[in-house]
């Protein structure tokens, strides 16, 4: 029986580490396997683990600014391989404007504080169902 | 495809077939926390440093409860993400205990076939099924840690008997030597012709170790390359468990879809709630009726 695959990391120098364990604990309680890559991770480390992975969503922690720089970069480099996986960007510290300026960019979900876990992993499973994120 | 256990998956492997048969397969199995991760990652520096490719399976166990799993072996070998010579696949035990999933097998065939010189399969190593890597690795190592003391004595049997080589990690600890000797001594006494595992002593972390191991793995290939008796009567045994569980596989499969679709099935299970029939009848019956037996003895009790 199938699975849902999930990626989830944490970018660039941030070592937050508490969010992406929270919430891959969450993933895994509701059935999904999740790659847990930790910290560190640039662009090209993740697209080359999505791609090992074969993965279906993946989840970026972030409790910097960071992900302004990075994730741009990211997106460029799935469109790049080809790779239709769907980013999903959460973190305490990112304001409306940011979680904005990122789903233009083409993040599919962007959740800021007090984002409620079960509509992060109802997001996950309504993504991998390919249907867009609400 | 293959991780989701299709049968359809079953006919690409069967093409991959004359791509494959030479990597080299190396199980590390042991029970948490001996090191195995750091071990894996220690020994793919080592093949990458040979100039050989490899590709890793990393085994994590899925909740039982969930059927989820955080697969998180991957972090000790991060730093060959990019290194297009390392290809590392994280997989979930998705129910199967100890380790092996009917994936596994497939998943080595794929990374045989991808021309990886070296395959190494990192599993969970908890309960009594660990020992089933052994059946498709060339090579066994077991992971053990110092400290185990009597533990040793009481580590279960499967386990001391697939091992093909042995490593104490975490050698700095007191007791390394004394579990070192313990495990020596249960090997002291190995049949004719058979294959004597070493009882190694190493600190991955620490870069201590290393060497030795590939060098016990290289002297594990040329005994195996001798086909001495004892090896190729193990070889028999295991294929011969391997081939059981293949189709053990695909017979549930193809029990699980009649069950969904044989009306009989399901209508014979209300006489047998009612207490109209009997379930061993009736199981004798449904039995017959796909195939799988002669016909009932009518007469029978």
């Amino acid at each position: 029986m199938s699975r849902i695959r999930v990626l989830v990391g944490v970018l660039g120098m941030d070592q937050h580490e508490l969010g992406a364990v929270g919430i891959s604990k969450m993933l895994r309680d509701q059935g999904m396997e999740v790659i847990y890559t930790g910290c560190f991770n640039t662009p090209k480390s993740i697209v080359a683990t999505a791609i090992e992975e074969d993965a279906d969503v993946i989840g970026i922690s972030s409790h910097s600014w960071e992900y302004l720089y990075y994730i741009p970069e990211l997106l460029d480099l799935l469109a790049e391989k080809d790779l239709d996986i769907p980013i999903v960007l959460g973190g305490s510290v990112i304001t409306d404007e940011d979680a904005a300026t990122m789903r233009a960019r083409g993040v599919a979900a962007v959740f800021g504080s007090g984002s409620v876990v079960t509509d992060m992993v109802d997001t996950v499973r309504s993504l991998v169902a390919g249907e867009p994120a609400s | 495809m293959i991780d989701d256990g299709h049968r359809a998956a079953w006919q690409g492997l069967e093409q991959l077939f004359p791509l494959s048969g030479s990597a080299l397969v190396v199980g590390i199995t042991g029970p948490p926390g001996a090191g195995k991760s750091t071990l894996t990652d220690r020994l793919v520096q080592l093949v990458r440093q040979q100039g050989r490719s490899v590709g890793v399976l990393a085994v994590d166990p899925s909740s039982p409860v969930s059927g989820g799993a955080i697969l998180g072996d991957r972090i000790r070998m991060n730093r060959f993400t990019l290194d297009e010579g390392v290809f590392v696949r994280s997989l979930a035990s998705r129910g199967h205990f100890g380790g092996i999933t009917p994936a596994t097998r497939g998943a080595i065939r794929v990374m045989d076939a991808m021309g990886r010189d070296v395959v190494l399969v990192e599993t969970v190593g908890v309960g009594q099924d660990e020992v089933d890597i052994a059946r498709l690795a060339h090579t066994t190592i077991v992971v053990a840690v110092p400290g185990l003391g009597d533990e040793v004595q009481a580590m279960k049997a499967g386990i001391l008997e697939v091992g093909d080589l042995f490593v104490v990690n975490k050698a700095d600890r007191p007791d390394a030597d004394k579990t070192a000797v313990q495990l020596e001594n249960i090997f002291r006494r190995t049949a004719e012709g058979g294959w004597r595992p070493p009882v190694l002593k190493a600190q991955a972390l620490h870069d201590v170790g290393i060497d030795e191991i590939w060098q016990a793995i290289e002297q594990h290939r040329e005994y195996r390359e001798q086909a001495s008796p004892a090896y190729r009567a193990k070889q028999h045994a295991n294929c011969l468990l391997e081939l059981r569980a293949f189709l053990q596989q695909g017979l549930q499969a193809e029990l699980a879809q009649r069950l969904d679709t044989e009306p009989e099935i399901r209508a014979s299970v209300d006489d047998i709630v009612s207490g109209e029939a009997d379930i061993y009848a009736t199981s004798t019956r449904m039995l017959h009726k796909l195939g799988l037996t002669p016909p009932p003895d009518s007469d029978l009790g």
